[in-house]
């Protein structure tokens, strides 16, 4: 089963536009069509926590810009995955790749960010276990398909094998399965 | 005298050993392994989405554009990719083996051709023309 997990502004041109390009279901923000995911940008524990209460998010992820939230959100169970982009990667010390490792928690990257991106390959060794890596698109033709999300993965040096895992089964564990 | 004949016996023998070891093949170059690799070719099948009638000029030039934003003008030089037709509403992109995962990945850069916004998904890709024919139903 095939997931897009992520798309900003979802129509039903867009949503047509997926299913030709092989995904099953796909995770959008306005929640318009598709299933409902929300992102949090914050930099305190408690807003990550009262944003939750709140609004019961279904899929919750958060974009955490200080160390506290980020720690916060990792230990946090209610928190499905961290966003991590140009603006808080450098949060991203061993101590916490630690904590992701030792939570499991899902790692949510945009592919159009090739650094990051790179960044992630090479800690999915060590810290990592479920990368995913989304197309964040707002127009149809700013969409990833399967075939060159693993394409990119495996040019930078992903194996091919864990590059299909993360594409095909990663995003699996926010419906709660185990893949 | 008996020198000249000892030199002479010596360098027969050093032909005929040349000869042998040539006919054997004892002494032999190692080809490169990545020369094979750039020679063979890999045919990347393409779907332009929402279907429409560009010159194959123009998708050509937008594919290697998105090469070279993604990987530069040295991934560009290695995978050198053409596109050899359009059929349809497909197409077929020639690389090769080391260039064809690049030309995969580059192809999501592509989003407009002559001002009108599009999407290439790959589709399959194969070692021969005659297959990748085939899989766009042109018999």
């Amino acid at each position: 089963m095939l997931i897009e997990t992520r798309v900003n502004n979802s129509s039903y041109e867009l949503a047509s536009y997926i299913k030709i390009l092989g995904y099953d279901y796909f995770l959008s923000e306005d929640g318009k069509f598709g299933i409902k995911r929300t992102t949090l940008k914050s930099g305190n524990k408690e807003e990550i926590f009262n944003f939750y209460r709140k609004n019961k998010p279904s899929i919750y992820f958060v974009k955490p810009t200080t160390i506290e939230a980020l720690r916060y959100s990792i230990i946090y169970d209610n928190v499905n995955g961290i966003v991590i982009d140009k603006e808080n990667s450098r949060l991203f010390k061993k101590s916490m790749l630690n904590l992701i490792r030792q939570y499991n928690k899902v790692v949510e990257v945009c592919i159009n960010e090739i650094s990051i991106v790179y960044k992630v390959i090479n800690w999915s060794d060590k810290w990592i276990e479920y990368p995913i890596f989304s197309s964040c698109a707002s127009r149809f033709n700013e969409l990833w398909s399967p075939l060159s999300k693993i394409a990119l993965l495996s040019s930078l040096g992903a194996y091919k094998e864990d590059a299909i895992r993360w594409i095909y089964l990663s995003p699996l564990v926010l419906f709660g399965r185990d893949p | 005298m008996i020198l000249d004949f000892i030199i002479l016996g010596w360098l027969a023998i050093l032909t005929i050993v040349n000869i042998y070891m040539l006919r054997i093949r004892i002494i032999y170059f190692k080809k490169l392994k990545n020369k094979r690799d750039i020679k063979s070719k890999r045919y990347v099948i393409f779907e332009i989405i929402p279907e429409n009638t560009f010159e194959n000029r123009q998708i050509e030039n937008q594919i290697r554009n998105a090469v070279k934003e993604l990987g530069g003008n040295i991934w560009l030089e290695i995978a050198n990719p053409k596109l050899v037709f359009t059929y349809k509403n497909y197409g077929i992109i020639s690389t090769n083996r080391v260039g064809y995962k690049i030309v995969l990945a580059s192809l999501p850069y592509v989003r407009e051709i002559d001002g009108k916004e599009i999407l290439l998904v790959p589709r399959r890709t194969t070692g021969s023309l005659k297959k990748a024919k085939k899989l766009i139903g042109i018999r």
